[in-house]
């Protein structure tokens, strides 16, 4: 484990000074990256930043980016003209329909799958079980690629909860995300970290304490429990956590952008200001933001979940892109919308269990690629009348995943080597490409 | 039988068996002057196989621990928690000769043992796979558990008992192993676990799907074992009015599994009878399979429940296995010390599959009881034990450790141990591995919940500092007392020099700075 940014001499002499900085985040423009931090992809990195927007349970593409009036059962919803002719979305976003010009909307993406292993594959390209190891998601492999010296919090954050696993696997604790399950816990962190000077004398005491035990203990344990508690100290006082302080944000901001808190069982991160909370810390250089609301596993009463949980969501959504595009940060910023599978083109007649819902559908789904480069304004890929086939290409998972680490510099035919013995394991399967439509 | 793909294996296989060796390796460790060697002189044989390492690698091993680093080692491994600090002092200046021995005796004969034998055991063999409103009762499980390690039930007879289980959860924890509301457990995942905790056959999972690579293990041979679960029906008693889900239960139909609902079945499917991986059928061939295959699991013969089980228990003690990784018995995955692995897999099973006979033995070695403390000529060895390798504090023994340096209110302490064991979440596997001790898993976050002040134990430094910083205590003694308290031991000079100057004239928010430093450090997140 490496300690990023500031050695633990640096952060006391800064401490020491009293120096921490207090700029404000908002509209201050993206810190430049380096070129020295760029393991160059194919076509080169576009995209400092991705923001992952993690539609768990699978949303239904009917009811969303793939209305399809025609079908034997179109759902309550009608298409909407968006800003970009030809292209229609579901009436309950209308805002996201203005916007259309930056998006790239995905209809026959395949490769989901059942809740545990679609959201495996999702994140990691591989099946649950396979290879006998557990697999890094895609943040954690962000994380491992990509050097971001000077930041002083993870180059991963998690806002909310991905069930099922996605985790950084054996990439290890490293390159684990920082977590909020809920818009409280950041608060919470926020009031309980120790006062710098404080924290300063009592990391000396313990350096002086610990010696005599580092000496005598040359084992990678106790290496690497003192690295983490370096990076504990430094992380209480990182400069970055200012963009998990929403209260910096005007109150016509906050409500721009909505909430929504619901995650099928237990509330999760507030989806809506999570994305507020996204924006912040891609503009102080977080690589990789996911955001996840849970809520779509709509077996039953589709019609009333997606009127509770659209509009929110289109205000999140729309909010994030306009907000990233006056900074100018939209073209440096890539955000993927996506779920672990689509939903059935029929509304079964209602039964025992589940009552006017569309089921589980693995055969296709609609996701949503914005910025970072990538060529917005078009649809690739067309289903078939019912919504439930592929009439044409298809782009798998795997395409996406390929995309995502091209935009963002990391070469994705290489492989990790997983410890013990080095075993090479490629970061995405070999054949794997990127998606030509959104990159050419 | 490196290369033996074929039905060559499985002939010796049979054949060891039916010639009553206990054993699949034929390399043999030193003999025992007695057929049933007590613990002491199970624990000089240990060190006299460890020794033959030594000398061939010449290699000098560490020195053996001080008390004070031996029984924070011993109390973290055999009862998940550290010494009181009177604990520490008792055991310091006890003056006889043998209060190691009687050290592990008593904590043997602890219930405490039981208690976290059954914790580590839970999270083994009982996982939560659904919510937990479909799963059967956890508690029930844990009580078995815990009332069969502390009455020392043979080992044997325990896996016999869990595999064979029937009646309702409520009524028979065991049950809880095999069973969850939507039916009994996936076949694959009973035959998987089983296979894996108590044959030590990771490696039989994956000819699911198809023939292992490597070993001899054939997809019909796993859907063949599989076969011995496929009795195996839920049932409820819907009188009893106890816990959630305690109704739930397992019986065993008579006669071979219904025919599939759905016929519409994939061209190639077809029905396996049940087999044993060496090939045989049971006898009778009707059943009842669960009987038979445990029957078969833990006779004194089997080649690997025996060695499953002793390299199980070393990697416990010792932070790995005499196989590593510890599942993974296979023939690829050759033993560090062949020739221990046999001794002690033959002892367990001479002393009748006792478990406290096998730790007792292992703690009373001079192996288990050298330093941790590494020498330059020592330092790179990590698999023959020239000095004890370090473990990590797992999550539980985190919580209990810190409960017992200043015990929280039991309202607290009750959904503060699961929550808190659950924020050091590890990534969720597919089939419930836990990680390796020796590696060190905790994230920032993890680290931080334990630097600054999360619940439950925001107070602790505090209410540490107010127990032992009385009126009329010097500095010197307060600093005796919180090391004594979190690091199980007294500090050196230089250490008490260190910290009086530290806290000098800055009374209690001095000790409580302190006491968070201590708990900081590498010394107390591990258990070396």
């Amino acid at each position: 484990m490496t300690l990023p940014g500031a050695s633990r001499r640096d952060f006391l002499k800064d401490s020491a000074a009293g120096a921490v900085a207090t700029a404000a985040v908002a509209g201050t423009g993206a810190t430049p990256l380096p070129a020295a931090e760029q393991k160059p992809g194919a076509k080169g990195p576009r995209a400092k930043s991705c923001i992952l927007l993690w539609m768990g349970g699978g949303p239904s593409q009917k009811e969303t980016f793939d209305l399809k009036p025609d079908s034997d059962h179109p759902g309550d919803f009608k298409p909407i003209q968006t800003s970009v002719t030809g292209v229609q979305i579901c009436e309950l976003l209308p805002k996201m329909a203005k916007q259309m010009q930056h998006a790239a909307v995905l209809r026959t993406t395949v490769g989901g799958g059942d809740h545990n292993r679609g959201t495996y594959f999702a994140h990691t390209g591989v099946t649950l079980g396979s290879g006998g190891l557990v697999y890094p998601t895609l943040g954690s492999v962000v994380s491992a690629e990509l050097d971001r010296p000077g930041l002083e919090i993870p180059k991963f954050v998690l806002l909310g909860n991905v069930r099922y696993g996605a985790s950084p696997g054996f990439l290890g604790a490293a390159h684990a995300p920082l977590i909020f399950p809920k818009l409280g816990s950041v608060q919470e962190m926020m009031n309980q970290k120790t006062a710098v000077a404080q924290l300063a004398r009592e990391m000396k005491l313990l350096d002086s304490l610990e010696e005599e035990f580092h000496q005598s203990h040359d084992v990678p344990a106790v290496d690497a429990h003192r690295k983490t508690v370096q990076r504990a100290a430094a992380f209480m006082h990182a400069k970055e956590l200012k963009a998990l302080d929403l209260t910096q944000e005007k109150a016509a901001t906050r409500e721009a952008y909505g909430n929504y808190a619901g995650d099928g069982g237990t509330p999760g991160f507030d989806f809506c200001q999570g994305c507020l909370t996204a924006r912040r810390l891609v503009e102080v250089g977080v690589p990789f933001v996911e955001v996840t609301v849970g809520a779509w596993d709509h077996h039953n009463n589709i019609a009333r979940n997606m009127r509770t949980i659209l509009p929110p969501l289109d205000s999140a959504v729309a909010s994030l892109v306009g907000d990233l595009k006056d900074r100018g940060l939209l073209d440096s910023t890539l955000i993927v919308m996506i779920g672990e599978m689509g939903r059935g083109p029929t509304i079964p007649p209602a039964g025992a269990n589940y009552g006017l819902g569309r089921h589980h559908w693995g055969r296709v789904m609609s996701a949503v690629v914005i910025g970072g480069g990538t060529n917005g304004g078009q649809v690739v890929g067309k289903t078939d009348k019912q919504g439930g086939e592929p009439d044409d290409r298809s782009v798998h998972l795997l395409d996406l995943q390929a995309t995502i680490y091209e935009l963002m510099g990391i070469d994705h035919t290489k492989d990790h080597k997983v410890e013990p013995g080095g075993r090479p394991v490629p970061i995405l399967k070999r054949t794997t490409r990127s998606v030509p439509d959104l990159i050419g | 039988m490196r290369g033996s793909r074929t039905s060559g294996r499985v002939r010796l296989l049979t054949a060891a068996l039916l010639a009553g060796c206990a054993c699949a390796s034929t390399v043999r460790g030193a003999e025992p002057a007695s057929p049933k060697p007590s613990a002491q002189e199970l624990a000089r044989l240990i060190d006299l196989e460890i020794q033959k390492k030594f000398d061939a690698a010449k290699l000098t091993p560490s020195e053996q621990t001080s008390d004070a680093e031996f029984l924070r080692r011993v109390c973290l491994d055999l009862h998940g928690v550290v010494p009181t600090a009177d604990n520490v002092v008792a055991f310091l200046e006890d003056k006889r000769e043998d209060k190691r021995a009687k050290l592990i005796d008593e904590l043997l004969a602890d219930p405490r043992y039981g208690q976290y034998q059954a914790d580590i055991w839970t999270s083994t063999l009982y996982r939560v796979i659904l919510e937990r409103r479909y799963s059967p009762p956890r508690e029930p499980f844990t009580e078995w558990l815990e009332a069969a390690f502390n009455k020392n039930m043979p080992w044997d007879r325990q896996a016999y008992e869990l595999i064979t289980a029937s009646g309702i959860v409520g009524k028979n924890g065991a049950v809880a192993y095999l069973v969850h509301t939507k039916g009994v457990r996936p076949l694959e995942e009973v035959t998987n676990l089983t296979a894996r905790v108590f044959l030590g056959r990771a490696d039989m999972k994956c000819a699911q799907c198809h023939n292992h690579p490597f070993t001899d293990f054939k997809q019909a041979d796993y859907w063949a074992m599989a076969a011995f679960f496929s009795q195996v029906e839920v049932v409820r008693d819907n009188t009893y009015k106890g816990l959630q889900n305690g109704n739930l239960g397992l019986g065993d139909r008579t006669g071979p599994p219904p025919k599939r609902k759905d016929a519409d079945q994939p061209d190639g499917y077809k029905a396996v009878p049940p087999r044993f991986p060496n090939g045989e059928k049971p006898n009778p061939e009707s059943g009842p399979y669960r009987k038979a295959f445990a029957d078969w699991v833990t006779a004194p013969k089997n080649p690997f429940f025996a060695r499953a089980m002793v390299n199980r228990t070393w990697a416990h003690l010792f932070g790995r296995g005499l196989v590593n990784p510890i599942d993974e018995m296979n023939d690829t995955n050759a033993p560090t010390h062949p020739e221990l692995l046999t001794l002690l897999a033959e002892q367990f099973v001479a002393s009748g599959f006792d478990l406290k006979h096998l730790i007792r033995a292992i703690c009373n070695s001079q192996t288990y009881q050298r330093t941790s403390r590494t020498t330059k000529a020592n330092a790179a060895d990590a698999v023959l034990y020239s000095h004890m390798p370090v473990k990590v504090l797992s999550p539980r023994q985190l919580f209990d450790t810190l409960d017992r340096i200043a015990p929280l209110p039991d309202g607290v302490r009750k959904g503060g141990r699961d929550r808190f064991i659950a924020s050091f979440g590890l990534p969720e596997s597919t089939d419930g591995e836990l990680p390796d001790v020796s590696e060190y898993t905790r994230n920032l976050a993890q680290q931080l919940r334990v630097m600054t002040a999360n619940p439950p134990f925001q107070n602790l430094p505090a209410n540490l500092v107010k127990q032992v910083a009385r009126p009329g205590k010097s500095p010197e003694q307060v600093v005796e007392a919180l090391y004594l308290a979190v690091l199980s031991r007294r500090p050196t000079q230089k250490e008490t020099e260190r910290a009086v100057a530290f806290v000098k004239d800055r009374g209690t928010a001095g000790y409580t700075e302190l006491a968070r430093v201590l708990l900081t450090t590498s010394e107390f997140a591990l258990n070396h």
